[in-house]
């Protein structure tokens, strides 16, 4: 246990290490966490915060004692806050049964324990517009309803049996109302969904169920088990919900512990908005803890429909913007006891206030952490939400000013971009976009440039077209009129070198591959410097197919593109395939030498020398809507590439179709081998060798 | 009445009962201890059964206290029984106690080991190695059955020896009283922490066990960890919650006497001084905060403050803090001197697997710290602050401030150049040559900036995160020539120039002459101390103190070739304080904190200055700027108030500015915050448009530097700045409060006041009034 520990303080220390000299020269005294952003490639980057802590709230709470004397009563394991429009901020108390009341300031206003019906461990609190006081009273199972000043009612027990299902557990954790009245309650453990009641209290429906998560093995078991044996198994139900928010348009959002759609939007039907997206995934700090698994446990939708989440467990908080794409996250690493604002330790509930500051309830520290906007953190927000409703132009200012704070900020060039776009200034619109990463937008300008390009030369590609065909009539009418040679046969003396015949077999082989390869080793037209240059040749196309391929078809920032990786990945496969045919020709009846295997696999390879430079040029003058050209090129390419080797091992092996077929297969059956081999050797000896030396270390002291 | 009569007469014969068992208890060593607490606690129950819960404390003054010698403003009384003493300050009449104020003790709110923690001279940890040499036992000197020998009275003090018999351990102490501060002292000589078990005793320990004769104890191999020497000296309770306790986090804070704490209630402050050590990789604990850059503490109390300054051994200790409610009734802050350090001790190469252990050798070194106590009548952090200011000047040599005209400079921060991932190989991704750097400086000067303070970053040969092999500059950048031709330049508008040396802490290149597994810092299990950055796979490795120094001392004549003012360290020269374990440079945390000062000195005879990057404080003696000081805290929720201590103690002796504005968190609150703790703007920028610092290896937090985009925010903040701070440069800060949320007042020598409003709406009062998120100026 200790050695654990310590192994973990050492990573941890490492970690310090490496942030403290990552950025030399910052004596960075900012807020107490890392906020980051994903990129247009998805890669986590570093941004200013974009939220900064401000204080905290509810921790100093004094209630009369009857005696006129002031009492301090903190809250005592808390579960729900919630902000009303008037941004007052109600806390469900639950240790205490009670609910507190602050204003807008965070002043204790007023303690709500409803003597005459007293509650027992209140979980949830929600307040409508006109004041009404909705309470899940989960040790009462019931939720009631308070008027504004704190007196009862209604109360929803368990809705009638015969309605709901029975086996409905109907315990309110949490609980929503909509402008008609409707409640949705979430229940301890309730699979069945959010439980939507109608204004009187009547059951309506379950509403907002997840779906069960079936993994493969279970899949397997259904197939095979008998019915006993199925029934003998644990039943697979679908994850429950874990809490609730709804937003100005009635949309209901809930958070569930699942591994798919941790979030739904969900609308009136029940139906979630945002299938595709997932929240709160990949991320990663540097510093992260492994062992510790995202638990989700609240959101808050602010009025802009931006949604903001916590995890319970692991110390995120994530925001993302309304149509659910990631605005940023931020974390800390893990503190060393002692209580720091703007990190949570427990964070059980969250509420955004009408100023977009953010409150998160804590029931570890018992109380509510209080952090407001940055000034990067708002020009974001209002550059998001303008650009959301389409109001490009305005939004342009907004993502103007956050490029200047945070140059790295690339989805501000998206914003930009967008807004450039929409003013039909397409050459920009196509710069940003590239700095954003945006293939798509990147090839639509594109197009439009293309196309304005196209219609302002029109008249010269007429001229040109019609002065071409003229000069092509002249030139056929001299040609057949005076039998002219316009080109006259060259016949250099090097070019009857050996070399040169080597590599010009190449097309032969293109044309007539069966013959042309046995010619590689009966007639000699193959060596083994030209199966080099060919090989290199290869390699040299296909780094530059990577690096001249336009944006629109391999949206990758430079420097990511590593050239070493492409050569190294392309060499070792190639070597693996030329040792595993030669060893597998060699067991299974073929008769190529060595040599043969090697040269042939070069000559193969000439297809992709051919057609690498054509398709990175073409690549850079289609849009993506000519995608499919490209995307032909490239597969004839392959398939081509592909039938040469398979050509080359007939033809060199002298095998049937049938036994060629059987031969590639065992090749890639042997390079899987002879790789997990090397793997396995490799990591054995690297192991004794630790061994070897610990000894002697363990010796020596 | 009667109830309050009754109470004070049963505190009374509950103390003077505590008293007598205190008394026996040190005569009659251990056995009698126990029995002690025992008795106590009967007489506790007693007491509760008669009246109400509260009994009197156990630290009542009971006549034990001699005078013994008193100077100009103090005089002292000591109780050579305990050691512990009283001081009297004969100008106000502040009385400091070495022992928790009993005013407001409760009794039932300090359990078990703090009952006696609170009322011994010392707190102690040790360690046992024959138990487990990874945990220390915290106890202190009354649980232990100590005594107190060889009591001395000197000239202006006392000295006394503490020991602990049962441990084997001898402590031997120091007061001494001077001027107006007291100092203690814990002596290297005469410290012993091993107790000797003669050897006939462990054979007959052998031989007992087959005659089954009670066996003698046991040699636990106890040995000392640390010592809190008078840990409650000044210690209140919040009863009356008219105090706060001043700790050295950023720039200072301040954690108020408070009855009730929301949160949970763990709140303490344990900082090492001058950061970890990396050479004992696994510190106590990681801790996220702020190391802590001066060694200084204090706690205010009711009218009267105290200001604790470590003197000797700061490298060694740590600053503690804990409010009321953490672990006692009591606020107290002290120092903790350590001794012993905690360890990981690899069992294999890859250091993955290993146990923790503390130093087997004792670290002996004196260790004293002063105790000021604060002159004027109702005083507070500013005062405190201009005390540790006069420390700085009479007894650590720094120099008052100069005025250089009445303008503010301007910090202008070039980035020079880094090095670019690329496709195929790595290359120089140059950022601000040495030319655009002249058409910056030209283009800023040209819009009125003309005071100013050039610092290049990144100028090495080959980029910022290459590290080694500064000279010669790369050509691309401009060369040495490029170089001296804008040095030149800049000197000709009267601009200082200075390059960034804290590169030199590093090495990953092999130049110089840098030999990983000769030149490497290495800790204590004598392991090379080195990292991978994010997102690269180069081995960095730290250089050892004594192999920087070698390369800085070749390449200052290289850097004097070309005009350069200075030198600007940081990080392993002046920040980071680090114990080497490499035998050819073995340097200890002292020694490697004297081999940073030569670096500074030499630099500053060679060069005529040098500036420090959020440097320790042991460098002010040499700096005349520093970069990157704290201005913000490390957001513990216990601190209640964050101050500008650390601006109040150095303005007018040093000049400094908080993180470049242009890359900081909150450009607002940056720029306001340094207006109101007198600070210099700074910005850093590139030629070169932002997003190509992406491309680079380690600029990823430089955010936006292109500096056509903070051309007029540098303008405007230089006149801004010049308009509030332009003519106090060289004045001492005076006094410093806030008026109302979010608006603070700082005051000047001769009176200029500058009010400063963070609040989003106006502040008018007293007829003062400031804009929103702006400030004014008030001219006596």
């Amino acid at each position: 246990m200790i050695k654990n520990q310590s192994k973990w303080m050492i990573c941890l220390w490492l970690v310090c290490l490496i942030s403290l000299t990552a950025y030399p020269m910052i004596a960075s005294a900012d807020v107490p966490y890392t906020t980051f952003t994903k990129d247009s490639y998805n890669r986590i980057i570093r941004t200013q915060p974009a939220y900064a802590p401000t204080g905290v709230a509810a921790s100093d709470i004094y209630i009369d004692n009857g005696e006129g004397e002031k009492v301090f009563s903190p809250l005592k394991s808390p579960h729900d806050l919630f902000i009303d429009h008037n941004d007052h901020i109600y806390i469900a108390d639950t240790g205490n049964n009670r609910i507190v009341h602050l204003n807008a300031e965070s002043e204790f206003v007023r303690e709500i324990k409803l003597p005459e019906s007293p509650f027992n461990n209140p979980q949830g609190v929600f307040v409508t517009d006109n004041g009404d006081i909705y309470v899940a009273d989960t040790g009462n199972k019931r939720v009631v309803k308070l008027d504004t000043t704190g007196k009862l009612q209604q109360e929803f027990k368990r809705p009638d049996a015969k309605l709901a299902d029975v086996s409905l557990v109907y315990e309110p954790t949490n609980i929503v109302v909509d402008r008609r009245g409707f409640l949705y309650v979430v229940s301890t453990g309730s699979y069945q969904g959010i439980v939507e009641l109608e204004p009187s209290g009547d059951f309506y429906g379950f509403y907002g169920t997840n779906a069960t998560e079936v993994t493969l093995m279970d899949r397997i078991r259904r197939q095979f088990y008998t019915k006993e044996q199925l029934s003998r198994q644990v039943r697979l139900l679908p994850t429950t919900i874990r809490n609730i928010d709804i937003d100005d348009q009635g949309f209901v959002y809930t958070v569930s512990g699942s591994s798919k759609e941790q979030v739904k939007k969900l609308n009136i039907r029940g139906e979630n908005v945002w299938k595709d997206k997932s929240f709160s995934v990949g991320f990663y700090s540097g510093d992260d803890d492994k062992s510790k698994e995202q638990q989700l446990s609240d959101l808050s939708v602010d009025r802009d429909g931006n949604i903001t989440l916590i995890d319970k467990n692991r110390n995120y908080v994530s925001q993302y913007d309304a149509s659910g794409n990631l605005q940023f996250f931020w974390t800390a690493p893990p503190s060393s006891g002692t209580a720091t604002l703007g990190i949570n330790r427990s964070p059980v509930a969250i509420a955004t206030n009408s100023k977009k500051e953010l409150f998160i309830l804590d029931d570890s520290l018992n109380l509510v952490q209080v952090l407001k906007p940055t000034e990067f953190g708002s020009a974001i927000h209002q550059a998001y939400s303008l650009t959301q409703q389409g109001k490009y132009q305005e939004s342009e200012q907004y993502w103007n000013k956050v490029v200047k704070l945070n140059a790295f900020f690339s989805p501000a060039y998206n914003g930009m971009a967008q807004a450039a776009y929409n003013r039909e200034d397409y050459e920009r619109a196509r710069e940003l976009y590239k700095l954003s990463g945006n293939a798509q937008g990147y090839s639509d300008s594109f197009w439009q440039l293309r196309l304005q390009w196209f219609q302002q030369n029109f008249s010269h590609f007429a001229n040109l077209a019609v002065g071409l065909l003229i000069a092509y009539l002249i030139v056929s009418i001299i040609k057949s009129r005076y039998k002219l040679k316009l080109i006259p046969k060259l016949k250099w003396k090097w070019l009857q070198q050996s070399l040169i015949t080597q590599l010009k077999h190449s097309f032969t082989i293109l044309k007539h591959p069966i013959d042309g390869f046995s010619d590689l080793r009966f007639l000699n037209k193959g060596g083994y410097l030209s199966a080099f240059i060919l090989l290199a040749g290869t390699v040299l196309m296909l780094l530059l197919k990577t690096y001249y391929t336009g944006f629109s078809f391999n949206p990758v920032p430079v420097a990511d593109m590593s050239g070493s990786y492409i050569i190294i990945g392309f060499l070792v496969t190639w070597l693996s395939w030329v040792v595993c045919n030669y060893l597998i020709g060699s067991i299974y009846q073929g008769e190529a030498r060595f040599k043969d295997v090697i040269v042939g696999g070069a000559y193969a390879l000439f297809p992709v020398i051919l057609l690498g430079i054509p398709l990175a040029l073409i690549s850079n003058v289609l849009s993506l809507n000519e995608a499919s050209i490209y995307h032909a090129v490239e597969l004839v390419m392959l398939i081509w590439c592909g039938l040469m080797f398979f050509w080359k091992i007939q033809s060199l092996q002298n095998y049937s179709v049938g036994e060629t077929i059987v031969n590639i297969l065992l090749t890639l059956f042997a390079m899987i081998i002879m790789w997990v081999l090397i793997f396995l050797v490799f990591g054995l000896v690297s192991q004794f060798v630790n061994f070897i030396r610990t000894i002697i270390q363990e010796v020596s002291m | 009445m009667r109830a309050f009569g009754s109470r004070r007469m049963l505190k009374i014969a509950a103390a003077s009962l505590v008293a007598i068992l205190m008394l026996t208890s040190l005569v009659f060593a251990e056995p009698l201890a126990n029995k002690s607490t025992e008795d106590s606690k009967n007489t506790e129950q007693i007491a509760e059964g008669v009246a109400t819960a509260k009994i009197a404390s156990p630290f009542l003054n009971d006549g034990k206290f001699k005078p013994v010698v008193e100077s100009k403003y103090l005089s002292l009384q000591v109780n050579a029984d305990t050691g512990h003493f009283i001081v009297t300050d004969k100008r106000n009449g502040n009385v400091w106690k070495s022992f928790p104020d009993e005013d407001g003790y409760i009794d039932a709110e300090n359990q078990g080991a703090w009952k006696s923690n609170l009322e011994s001279p010392f707190m102690f940890n040790y360690v046992e190695f024959n138990v487990r040499r990874d945990l220390t036992k915290e106890s202190n000197f009354k649980d232990q059955g100590g005594v107190v020998t060889g009591f001395e009275v000197m000239d202006n003090g006392y000295r006394l020896t503490y020991e602990l018999p049962n441990l084997g351990f001898f402590i031997p102490v120091e007061v001494r009283l001077y001027d107006d501060y007291v100092e203690t002292k814990i002596l290297k000589d005469g410290l012993i922490d091993e107790k000797v078990f003669p050897k006939e005793e462990e054979k007959s320990e052998e031989e007992g066990k087959a005659e089954k004769k009670p066996a003698p104890p046991k040699d636990n191999k106890a040995r000392l960890v640390s010592v809190r020497l008078f840990p409650f000296l000044g210690a209140q309770t919040s009863d009356r919650e008219d105090g706060y306790l001043l700790i050295p986090d950023g720039p200072g804070t301040l954690i108020d006497f408070k009855k009730h704490r929301g949160g949970d209630n763990n709140n303490f402050y344990s900082e090492s001084v001058y950061g970890n050590d990396w050479a004992f990789s696994v510190n106590n604990s990681i801790s996220n905060r702020n190391p802590v850059k001066m060694p200084v503490f204090g706690i205010k109390s009711g009218e009267q403050a105290i200001l604790g300054v470590i003197q000797e051994g700061a490298e060694y200790a740590s600053i503690l803090a804990a409010p009321s409610g953490t672990f006692s009734q009591y606020n107290w802050t002290t120092a903790e001197q350590n001794f012993r350090f905690k360890y990981y001790v690899y069992t294999n190469t890859k250091k993955t697997t290993g146990y923790v252990s503390y130093t087997k050798d004792l670290t002996a070194t004196d260790r004293s710290i002063r105790y000021y106590l604060i002159d004027k009548k109702n005083s507070d952090y500013a005062q405190m602050a201009a005390r540790y200011r006069q420390y700085l000047i009479e007894d650590a040599g720094v120099q008052p401030l100069k005025a250089e005209g009445d303008k503010v400079p301007l910090q202008l921060n070039l980035f020079g150049a880094d090095t670019e991932k690329g496709f195929l190989w790595d290359s120089y991704l140059p950022l601000t040559t040495t030319s655009q750097a002249r058409e910056i400086v030209q283009e800023i000067s040209s819009l009125g900036v003309d005071k100013m303070s050039i610092t290049y970053w990144g100028w090495q040969r080959k980029g910022n995160s290459q590290y080694g092999g500064s000279f010669p500059l790369a050509s691309k950048f401009g060369g040495n020539d490029g170089m001296k031709q804008f040095v030149d330049f800049a000197h000709s508008k009267g601009y200082p120039v200075y390059l960034d040396g804290s590169s030199y802490t590093y090495n990953n290149t092999g130049k110089d002459g840098f030999r990983r597994s000769r030149d490497g810092l290495r800790d204590i299990g004598s392991a090379i101390i080195d990292f991978t950055s994010w997102g690269s796979n180069d081995k960095t490795t730290f250089a050892s103190p004594g192999f920087m120094e070698k390369v800085i001392s070749k390449d200052l004549n290289k850097a004097k070739a070309l005009n350069v003012d200075g030198f600007i360290f940081g990080q392993g020269i002046g920040a980071f304080l680090n114990s080497d374990f490499n035998d050819n440079y073995s340097a200890s945390r002292s020694q490697a904190e004297q081999i940073q000062e030569q670096i500074f000195q030499k630099t500053k005879d060679t060069l005529g200055s040098v500036q420090v990057a959020s440097g320790n404080f042991y460098t002010l003696p040499y700096v005349n700027h520093i970069h990157g000081l704290y201005d913000d805290y490390s957001y513990d929720m216990f601190v209640d108030r964050i101050i500008p201590f650390a601006q109040i103690a150095l303005h007018g002796i040093v000049t400094y500015s908080a993180d470049f504005a242009n890359v900081s968190g909150d450009y607002q609150q940056n720029f306001l915050r340094g207006i109101e703790y007198g600070a210099v703007p700074s910005f850093v920028v590139t030629y070169a448009k932002s997003q190509e610092l992406l491309k680079s290896k380690s600029l990823r937090n430089l955010y936006s530097t292109y500096y056509k985009d903070w051309l007029q925010e540098m303008v405007s903040q230089y006149q801004r700045y010049n308009e509030a701070l332009g003519d106090v440069q060289d004045q001492f800060i005076t006094d410093h409060r806030m008026l109302a949320e979010g608006v603070y007042e700082t005051t000047y020598a001769a009176g200029k006041r500058v009010i400063v409003n963070y609040n989003s709406f106006p502040y008018v009062n007293d007829g003062i009034a400031v804009k929103a998120t702006d400030f004014t100026v008030i001219k006596d």
